[in-house]
């Protein structure tokens, strides 16, 4: 899509006012799907070396300005209400999930607080202090069964990462990283389901299957974590719940040294949403994992990942899911 | 007392918030639908939000309509999930109110 007068509406609302669910797309403000683009463009070589910044500066007002003006849906159906940013949404979805799972608040603590935990290796994270379940569950209500510790704080960082080919890769230093499969899927439902399918559901089955390994051989997973809820979705649909019990899932996050290495940079929630850069966020951790480069976060022997990005509310909920998968191995091995 | 929400002329699927294309169909034909009422699935009270904890914190919920739509609207007058709602439009909001 192409617009200079669109604004605030985006490739993917547009495919949604259209009634398209789509398998690719162009839009510069996700910044995995620059990452995938980027693959295609070393593999048709009309690139050699691509680097991809992503980052926003959301200070005082700006973050309030972004979010009622977010999409034409947002500012004419959702700001007038006020819903005030998205986490009046999510908290619906929460209550859903929590009714189908059988869960409770303190097993969205448990995401939390094991990435509160992950979050303590990470100097660059907004919240590094350990977090008790007590204090989790007695944190202020922003919009229930939401507390202020189930939205990720808004900070104003960016990311890169360098993607080359793997001709060019093998003559540098240190672990190179590969992209083993990568999927996409835009506007998956067009807002018509309840929210607790994302399009990794679908994506899941043919990236395990393009990645040449499966969930069980994942030493690192990212996924996106907007909010808790989402996390258990994503991890879920990737295949990471054990006999699909959400609620063991939930129960199995520890934190460093303990389970499933799951958002190990401390993730959104506690590390912060970075705007345009919150969609790199995991892939930038996955990759310094792979590439033993995560210090007193590192995963002993990390050489797979898998990681998740999702969002871009259209009216109710995230409409837009990317997924990859990464390996990694000694260069010139 | 009642939201509009879209009809496909070809199809006969509804709408909301408006489209340009049937996501069933691909038709490009619609006529008004009136609402009038819907069943209040789910709510929360926004305790705080943009600028802090607002004095009056407003809920919000969602209600599922004719056509399995689901509206995003203010909740009124103390209405509680499995409630079936009125539905009208207010400064621009879609607003339920217990019937």
């Amino acid at each position: 899509m192409a617009a200079f007068s669109l604004a605030p509406d985006r490739a993917v609302d547009l495919a949604w006012h259209l009634g398209l669910r789509l398998d690719w797309m162009m839009e510069d403000v996700l910044g995995m799907n620059v990452v995938l683009h980027a693959a295609r463009a070393i593999q048709a070589g009309d690139a050699s070396v691509v680097a991809i910044v992503a980052g926003d500066r959301l200070v005082g007002a700006d973050y309030g300005a972004m979010v009622n003006d977010y999409n034409a849906a947002t500012r004419d159906y959702l700001a007038p209400i006020p819903v005030g940013g998205p986490n009046p949404l999510f908290a619906l979805i929460t209550q859903d999930h929590m009714e189908r799972h059988g869960l409770e608040r303190a097993d969205y603590g448990r995401v939390v607080i094991a990435q509160r935990a992950w979050a303590g290796t990470n100097p660059n994270a907004a919240y590094r202090e350990p977090l008790t379940l007590e204090e989790y569950l007695a944190a202020p209500v922003v919009a229930d069964p939401l507390t202020r510790l189930d939205c990720p704080p808004v900070v104003a960082a960016a990311e890169a990462l360098v993607l080359t080919s793997a001709e060019r890769a093998a003559g540098s230093r240190g672990r190179i990283v590969r992209l083993r499969a990568a999927d996409a899927v835009f506007n998956h439902d067009g807002q018509q389901g309840d929210g607790l399918t994302t399009g990794i559901a679908e994506m899941g089955p043919r990236v395990w299957k393009a990645s040449g390994f499966g969930p069980q051989d994942a030493d690192v997973i990212q996924v996106y974590d907007d909010y808790p809820v989402m996390v258990l979705v994503q991890l879920e649909e990737l295949g990471l719940a054990p006999g699909g019990d959400v609620r063991a899932l939930a129960l199995s996050l520890c934190g460093p040294g303990q389970g499933p290495a799951v958002n190990t940079s401390g993730g959104l929630l506690t590390a912060g949403q970075p705007g345009a850069a919150s969609s790199t966020h995991g892939l930038v951790e996955a990759a310094r994992q792979l590439r033993h480069q995560r210090g007193d976060g590192q995963v002993p022997g990390a050489a797979r990942a898998v990681v998740s990005a999702y969002g871009m509310v259209l009216y109710r909920y995230g409409a837009c899911a990317i997924v990859a998968t990464l390996e990694s191995e000694e260069a010139g091995s | 007392m009642t939201i509009e929400v879209q009809r496909c002329e070809g199809c006969g699927r509804n709408a909301f918030p408006p489209h340009l294309l049937c996501a069933a169909c691909g038709g490009d034909r619609w006529s008004a639908l009136p609402v009038s009422d819907g069943v209040l699935e789910r709510v929360t009270v926004v305790r705080r939000s943009l600028g802090g904890a607002p004095a009056d914190p407003p809920t919000v919920g969602r209600v599922r309509i004719e056509g399995a739509i689901r509206v995003i609207a203010r909740v009124e007058g103390g209405a509680a999930p499995g409630d079936r709602v009125q539905l009208d439009m207010h400064d621009g909001a879609v607003v339920a109110r217990a019937t």
